[in-house]
């Protein structure tokens, strides 16, 4: 698809750009989901 | 026309009064819901009785139906005309469809309310068979399904007529993403029209003599789930191609959008199994198979979580903030347009991720019909969904009035959406808590077998009490705000903020819009998650249940 | 359709957070046999004593085995019958020593009722022309509330029973 555009700035919206940011933020949201699961099954085996 | 000469031009007069009754219903609908919900938790705080002999389960039928089912379809309906009429265009004949669509829900709106009122419709609005409730009330409900499919054909029409005009276009993303969220209601809502039409109408009518129970409830969680996206697709839409507008950016990927949405039509139906799983009479690897599926629906969320962040951060240094979060900083916090949805977006967080908890088979019985669900949906629904809902009404009630949000009523707008946080933190996580102790949800008061658990569950419903306070409060300003962008606010043209692509984004491909292909797997899919099951419900099925009515009090 | 570098990191990692859920969740289910209730059986909700267990006399709790027991409970608007003690009063409160096994077994009258042992694992849906049944290990001493958690009329609140675990 990319190969439609000549214009070698193509991907610059998307691969090029710095977004470590962002994925810092969904790692840590990543985090919280998996500890609140494993809280959640802890707490269901204990019971 | 040039997108942003198209985003400040103002509606057709005739247009913009079907796209504002809409909003009527939802602000008058989110008053008196609100209220039903305040007495909720006073009731629940075992403080405080309701006056007149009112009963506690017809005020909170009240609340479910009117807020679950109402106020949701009717902004959604209002909203996505508004989409398609600012991207595709409306015709004089689907406008005069949209009026018999928008009449015929109101009408059945105000049945099933009335009926409701004067208690003869104390079911809760989830109606579980054998309670019997006045046949208006499954008439009603049956005008408000039947309506919103008459909005749906003509939203389908409108892009149709657009692609034909338009050959060899892709349509635009907003229309694209209306048609995706009504092609999920029809099919879903298929399931609860039929148990209305052909189970629940002709048994309280006394035509049957009997009701199959677990075939109703099977037929209303297919719809269920699917239901709770139907919130949520709005939201996504305004998260998706709106919000990035408001901040001053560019979308983040046609391409990704579409598919996301894609995936939530294919997997957001044939899951409806994760709210019978503890129920008797369903084989368990059906139910996991659902879980699966359930999970993923998970994962075009993940997707939506990842393009809202990078959004931000893309717009963040294209202005020139380099540091790592320094795009972050300046996001605009003091445009409530932005505020009110980031707050959503920020909720669906503990929401989601309560989400799968809930879905995770056996852990369900951790939870299931304690109030911990209730705080749940608290976060989805009553937060993540109505605060962006809220986020996109600051703008498109003065765009179609022709008003403007004043400085003074966008500061209102964020007091508004700081007290909602304030209010809904402490109800929900209240709720939560409680509900991991093993409170039950659905409940008036009561001091059960008394001792020290009980105790526990009614001091976090005080809390409630005063979560649910700060929150009517915030229903009290919301309405003010309403009621001045409706009538009062200064005239002028308000933006109706539409994200465009960047000029060298990537062609989104075509496939995409391959309407056969997504519609046919979406149907597959539900063929192959409930055939198998559904024929062994109804092949062992216990002799059907007759009409009870004394247990709601009829007589 | 091309996805960031990090926006595929970012999926892998969450889909196989996803499939790690699944497969938890699966081998407990289908190795360890700890599915949700959803027991098969079925019945006449308007004969219910036809069925051995909610016969009069085998209401409430019995000892099937050491450290064995099972409950069986009918449902209707808005009671739980335990049964009848020796003054043929109704029984209201399960007593229970610690670490026994406990197969709860209920049925329904009429409507849809829930049965919750709150603080266990203990979590059903009741409904007409089904039996339910859940096996737990009660673990822990204390008082735990028995409440019905699915709404089935005005009187909902006020149907609770107690299990004392000592
Ligand atoms: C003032 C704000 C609100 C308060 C104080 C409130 C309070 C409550 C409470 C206490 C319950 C549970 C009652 C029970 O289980 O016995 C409840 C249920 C519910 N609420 Fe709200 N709520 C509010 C706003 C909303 C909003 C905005 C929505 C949806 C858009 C909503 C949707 C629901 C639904 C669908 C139920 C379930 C009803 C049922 O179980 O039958 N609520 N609410
Ligand atoms: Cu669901
Ligand atoms: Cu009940």
């Amino acid at each position: 698809m990319a190969k439609k555009h000549p214009n070698s700035q193509a991907p610059a919206a998307n691969e090029g750009s710095n977004l470590k940011g962002t994925f810092i933020m969904v790692m840590i949201l990543g985090i919280l989901m998996v500890g609140s699961w494993f809280g959640a099954y802890w707490l269901f085996i204990s019971r | 026309m040039e997108a942003t000469e198209r985003n400040l031009q103002l509606f057709p007069k005739k247009d913009a009064r079907l796209y504002m009754s809409f909003m009527y219903v939802t602000f008058t609908s989110l008053l008196v819901g609100g209220l039903m919900g305040l007495l909720q938790t006073f009731v629940r705080s075992g403080r405080f009785t309701l006056p007149f002999n009112i009963n506690y389960y017809t005020i909170l039928t009240v609340h479910g139906v009117i807020l679950g089912l109402v106020l949701t379809t009717f902004f959604i309906i209002g909203f996505q005309f508004a989409l398609m009429g600012k991207t595709v265009g409306i015709s004089d004949k689907q406008r005069m469809v949209g009026w018999i669509s928008f009449w015929m829900m109101l009408v059945g709106t105000v049945m099933a309310a009335v009926t409701i009122l004067v208690g003869q419709a104390n079911v809760l609005y989830t109606f579980y068979a054998p309670l019997a409730a006045h046949p208006a009330f499954y008439f009603g409900l049956a005008f408000v399904i039947i309506g919103s499919w008459i909005s749906a054909f003509t939203n389908f029409r409108q892009l149709y007529v657009w692609k034909k005009a338009h050959k060899g276009e892709k349509s635009p993303l907003l229309a694209f993403m209306v048609v995706i969220n009504m092609l999920m209601w029809v099919i879903a809502s298929l399931g609860v029209a039929i148990a209305v039409v052909v189970q629940f109408i002709p048994w309280s009518l006394g035509m049957t003599d009997t009701i199959n129970v677990l075939v109703s409830r099977t037929l209303f969680w297919y719809f269920g789930h699917p239901l709770v996206y139907f919130w949520l697709l709005p939201a996504y839409m305004a998260w998706y191609a709106i919000i990035p507008k408001i901040i001053g950016g560019k979308l983040f990927s046609d391409s990704l959008a579409r598919l996301a949405f894609i995936l939530l039509l294919m997997f957001s139906i044939p899951v409806g199994f994760h709210h019978q799983l503890t129920e008797p009479g369903i084989d368990p690897t059906w139910k996991f198979i659902q879980v699966v599926l359930t999970m993923m629906v998970v994962i075009p969320s993940l997707m939506t979580a990842f393009s809202i962040f990078a959004t931000f951060e893309i717009t963040g240094r294209r202005k020139g903030f380099s540091s790592l979060f320094g795009w972050f900083k300046k996001l605009p916090w003091g445009d409530v347009r932005f505020l009110a949805p980031f707050i959503g977006m920020v909720a669906f967080i503990p929401g989601g991720i309560g989400g799968i908890i809930n879905a995770s088979h056996q852990m369900n019985a951790l939870i299931h019909n304690t109030i911990w669900v209730t705080g749940h949906f608290h976060l989805t629904v009553a937060t993540t969904v109505i605060l962006t809902y809220f986020g996109i009404a600051y703008w498109l009630v003065p765009h179609l009035t022709g008003r403007r949000l004043t400085p003074q009523l966008n500061k209102l707008g964020i007091i508004q959406s700081i007290i909602w946080t304030v209010g809904m933190l402490i109800m929900s996580t209240s709720m939560h808590i409680e509900g991991l102790l093993g409170g039950p949800r659905r409940s008036a008061f009561s001091n059960y077998a008394g001792g020290a658990q009980v105790d526990t569950w009614i001091g976090y419903q005080l809390a409630q009490a005063i979560g649910g306070t700060i929150l009517f409060v915030g229903i009290l300003l919301m309405t003010y705000i309403f009621i001045k962008l409706a009538f009062f606010a200064p005239k002028g043209v308000e933006e109706f903020p539409i994200a465009e692509e960047d000029t060298d984004a990537q062609k989104t491909p075509k496939i995409l819009e391959n309407w056969y292909l997504w519609v046919g797997i979406t149907i597959a899919l539900i063929a192959f998650a409930y055939t198998i099951p559904m024929i062994d419900i109804i092949k062992h099925s216990p002799p059907g249940s007759v009409p009870f009515k004394f247990p709601i009090g009829r007589s | 359709m091309h996805l960031h570098k990090y926006e595929k990191i970012w999926l892998a990692f969450g889909m196989a957070s996803l499939v790690v859920f699944l497969l938890v969740i699966g081998f407990a289910a289908f190795w360890k046999g700890t599915h949700p209730q959803s027991s098969l059986d079925m019945i006449d909700q308007n004969n219910i004593e036809a069925y051995d267990n909610f016969k009069p006399e085998n209401l409430g709790l019995q000892e099937v085995a050491d450290g064995k027991y099972k409950v069986n409970i009918v449902a209707s608007t808005f009671n739980y019958d335990f049964g009848v003690d020796k003054d043929e009063k109704p029984v209201k409160t399960i007593r229970i020593p610690q670490g026994s096994t406990v197969l709860f077994t209920i049925t329904t009258k009429d409507v849809v009722h829930g049965f919750q042992v709150a603080g266990t694992n203990v979590n059903m849906m009741v409904e007409p022309g089904h039996i339910s049944r859940y096996e737990t290990v009660m673990k822990k001493k204390g008082e735990y509330t028995i409440v019905c958690n699915e709404y089935c009329g005005i009187g909902h609140h006020q149907m609770f029973g107690k299990v004392e675990v000592y």
